[in-house]
């Protein structure tokens, strides 16, 4: 009973583990001073890539290719992105279109 | 000849005591005063000026700007005075402007500068500093006030290249106050800070300024 147990125990642990896959690294961009910070970003398919605005002012983080566009950010909010596509991307704020940042994916 | 040698002697000594009255040698720690015209008599001696008390800036200055010491509370006063103005001036636009570039433009000045109010005015009630007008953002409030008057009788596309050229012109100015008036002014840290922040916005929100009149220009 105990070994059955154990063995199904084991199964879910295989099977959780292959869902999950490898852990994702988070990679924060800071939005402050009307400025993306790193600017130039350089992440993995899979990563998790977090804007938080830390400006007094509200912003957006918005491809120039239309991949992905955030709501208008408050200071204080974040956006949370998951790339599934290697590639490099431009990318912009709606509300001061002066500001600008790349995002490259990699494999 | 005797004659003559007098009269050459009387001249040289005219010349002598004039000229001494001329090159007199300057104290340097007499005040500075305008030597007297040949012939006019000496000036009597005026006394030192008292040291003049600076007018409180809530009475209206008459001192040139450049003059003027710039206090804390009359940077405070600058600041709200700039963004008043381009917020009166982006609430002309939804009933007059054709484009909606424009349109967006105007909606963007609202929010930042309504947001950089606030920033400054939650700042001022913290530190407890009451903003005082000076020359400059009286001057300042004026010039808008003008300006509003000529835009309120355009619409379409007069009042939109005529609204965005302002901008332009009006970030520019508040950018070039910022730089080299009011962060050199200001003593408080907490209102340097500030205005250090506040500056990327003007930067940002000329830029824009800029693209959307190239725009405007080109009639795209």
């Amino acid at each position: 009973m105990v070994a059955r147990i154990a063995l199904a125990l084991a199964a879910l642990a295989a099977c959780t583990m292959a869902v999950r896959g490898p852990a994702t690294r988070p990679y924060a961009i800071e939005i402050r001073g009307f400025t993306y910070q790193p600017g130039n970003a350089t992440v993995s398919v899979g990563d998790t890539v977090e804007w938080l605005n830390r400006d007094d002012f509200p912003h957006t983080t918005t491809a120039d290719s239309g991949a992905w566009s955030s709501p208008e950010l408050k200071p204080g909010d974040q956006f949370v992105l998951v790339p599934r596509l290697t590639g490099r991307f431009p990318y912009h704020c709606n509300a001061h279109p002066s500001m600008h940042g790349v995002l490259v994916v990699n494999d | 000849m005797l004659a003559r040698r007098s009269l050459l002697s009387l001249v040289a000594f005219g010349s002598l005591t004039s000229g001494c009255r001329f090159f007199r040698p300057i104290d340097p720690n007499a005040p500075a005063t305008r030597p007297a015209p040949a012939g006019a008599p000496a000036p009597a001696p005026t006394a030192a000026p008292a040291t003049a008390r600076p007018a409180p800036a809530a009475a209206a200055p008459a001192r040139s700007p450049s003059r003027e010491r710039i206090t804390d509370a009359n940077v405070a006063a600058m600041v709200l005075a700039s963004n008043h103005t381009d917020i009166s001036y982006a609430r002309l636009v939804p009933s007059r402007a054709e484009r909606e570039d424009i349109k967006k433009f105007a909606e963007r000045m609202l929010t930042d500068h309504v947001g950089v109010n606030q920033l400054v005015t939650n700042l001022l009630v913290k530190l407890d500093v009451t903003p005082e007008d000076n020359t400059a953002s009286l001057d300042m409030r004026d010039e808008s006030a003008n300006k509003r008057d000529i835009m309120r009788e355009l619409n379409g596309y007069r009042f939109d290249s005529t609204y965005i050229e302002n901008e332009v012109s009006y970030h520019r100015k508040f950018l070039t106050s910022i730089d080299i008036v009011l962060l050199p002014s200001v003593r408080n840290a907490e209102l340097k800070a500030l205005l250090t922040a506040i500056r990327p916005a003007v930067a940002a929100h000329l830029a824009h300024a800029e693209q959307v009149r190239a725009d405007v220009r080109a009639k795209k």
